[in-house]
């Protein structure tokens, strides 16, 4: 754990009201981020922001010195998104297969249509994400961006091993199939 | 030749095939060109969700955040009103004393309306004059179920906050859970006694989800306040297993939506 982080929290423990916001100033950027890739929102990222430091405050008492802050902060940050995810309506798995094979039709793919054509892969990411399962969302978000071995996610989402490697596949087989038409027609090479 | 699962293709390109798994694969994948060809389009695929953009906040963000924390910190919890409006902690009372008055407010209501139907089978007592019956019945069934809407939504939204906090509680050890411990006492009685409510207003639903909320309440207020990491993972893995937190939210959410009917026909026959 980082000294400055350390001292903020035994210092927030001890009942100084600015060691909390050194903490909410030097996490926010980093657990907004990890809430939207989350949530795919920008309005739900906030309030699970919100909600991640009040919770954190609340429990702040039985943090232990020990644990690194920020890894604490990032469980609850993940938490907190799969609430608000699960409490959002549910789609139908029916239509989400359906709509996946009627949006993979690339469409222009040369020239000055490239640019476009980042753009909408871009914009068909950021749909593909939506139509994920809460749990493959946030199994997949963990180990794609935020780089957590699958061990680690299943400890996080409390799945496992076996689980957590299943939402991460059907995630991945959802992306290739909102992408791979668009990815291989608009000529990226790895 | 036996070509790899497309799964442990993904695996790989995460990294977390290891050894001779990791070995075997890239073996083939040098030897076999369709499996290059498909771990190619796999790789392609997922660096392009490396460009999914995400919104940088501006440059205030963190004053913003911190501006709209701070009433929730001062007051260590949200301030949280219950459906009448009042907050009860607005009292300096313990809040089984509110819980408890509640609670009386809805057995009362209930025996009124009891009471009322049992007025109805004795006419011959009327002396002044009183409202139609079916009117008056309908209302104090009305007030019986707006009574009880409001009081478990409250209660719902209390034990959700326990749920919460156990299924974000952490640590290694023995992980103290007094804070939680305290709160699940305050609520294993009321629980009971709204499930016991609803069940006379034949309320299924919420018998059910009130039925399994006990076991978890019983089993955290009645455990040790400090308890083993396994057992609070097995604790939590129980309460996902039942997606209990996702149906607590389901009814609360609910039944806001029935109160609000609930009022609506009650000012339809006072009005």
């Amino acid at each position: 754990m980082p000294e400055s982080d350390a001292v903020a929290v035994a210092r927030a423990q001890a009942g100084d009201p600015d060691a909390f916001r050194d903490l909410v100033d030097r996490h926010s950027r980093r657990i907004f981020r990890l809430a939207f890739r989350m949530t795919g929102n920008a309005q739900d990222a906030e309030d699970v922001v919100q909600e991640a430091f009040l919770r954190a405050y609340k429990q702040l008492e039985r943090f232990e010195s020990r644990a690194n802050f920020g890894t604490w902060l990032h469980r609850i940050t993940v938490n907190c998104s799969i609430d608000l995810m699960r409490a959002r309506p549910k789609r139908e798995e029916g239509q989400d297969e359906e709509a996946l094979e009627t949006m993979a039709t690339p469409q222009g793919t040369n020239g000055p249509e490239r640019l476009a054509l980042s753009a909408e892969i871009q914009e068909r990411v950021t749909d593909a994400m939506d139509r994920l399962s809460p749990m493959e969302r946030a199994a997949f978000t963990l180990r794609h961006f935020e780089g957590m071995s699958i061990e680690e996610i299943g400890s996080a989402l409390n799945l496992r091993t076996n689980a957590t490697k299943h939402s991460i596949f059907r995630a991945v087989r959802k992306m290739r199939a909102a992408l791979e038409p668009f990815v291989t027609a608009g000529g990226r090479s790895s | 030749m036996t070509h790899p699962h497309e799964d442990d293709l993904v695996l790989h390109y995460y990294g977390e095939l290891r050894g001779l798994e990791a070995g075997s694969l890239e073996r083939h994948l040098r030897e076999c060109d369709s499996c290059r060809e498909s771990f190619s389009r796999l790789e392609q695929v997922l660096r392009a969700v490396d460009d999914a953009p995400v919104p940088e906040p501006s440059t205030d963000f963190e004053a913003a955040v911190w501006t709209r924390l701070r009433p929730g910190l001062r007051a260590n919890r949200p301030p949280r009103r219950s459906a009448f409006g009042i907050r009860p902690s607005a009292f300096g009372l313990p809040r089984w004393v509110f819980a408890g008055g509640i609670a009386a407010l809805v057995v009362i209501a209930f025996l009124t309306g009891a009471l009322w139907r049992q007025a109805r089978q004795e006419p011959q007592q009327a002396a002044v004059k009183k409202p139609a019956p079916e009117e008056a019945g309908g209302a104090a069934a009305d007030l019986r179920e707006r009574l009880l809407l409001a009081v478990v939504g409250e209660h719902l939204e209390r034990t959700e906050l326990v749920l919460v906090e156990l299924l974000n509680a952490s640590g290694t050890g023995l992980v103290n859970i007094s804070a939680e411990q305290e709160r699940a006492q305050d609520l294993v009685s009321e629980n009971r006694l709204y499930r016991q409510t609803a069940q006379s207003v034949g309320n299924l639903a919420i018998v059910s989800l009130l039925d399994q909320l006990d076991l978890v309440l019983t089993e955290v207020a009645g455990g040790p306040s400090a308890i083993p990491a396994a057992d609070l993972d097995a604790m939590r893995r129980r309460i996902e297993g039942q997606n209990l937190l996702f149906k607590v939210q389901v009814v609360r959410s609910a039944l806001g939506a029935q109160e609000r009917d609930a009022m609506t026909r009650q000012v339809r026959v006072t009005s």
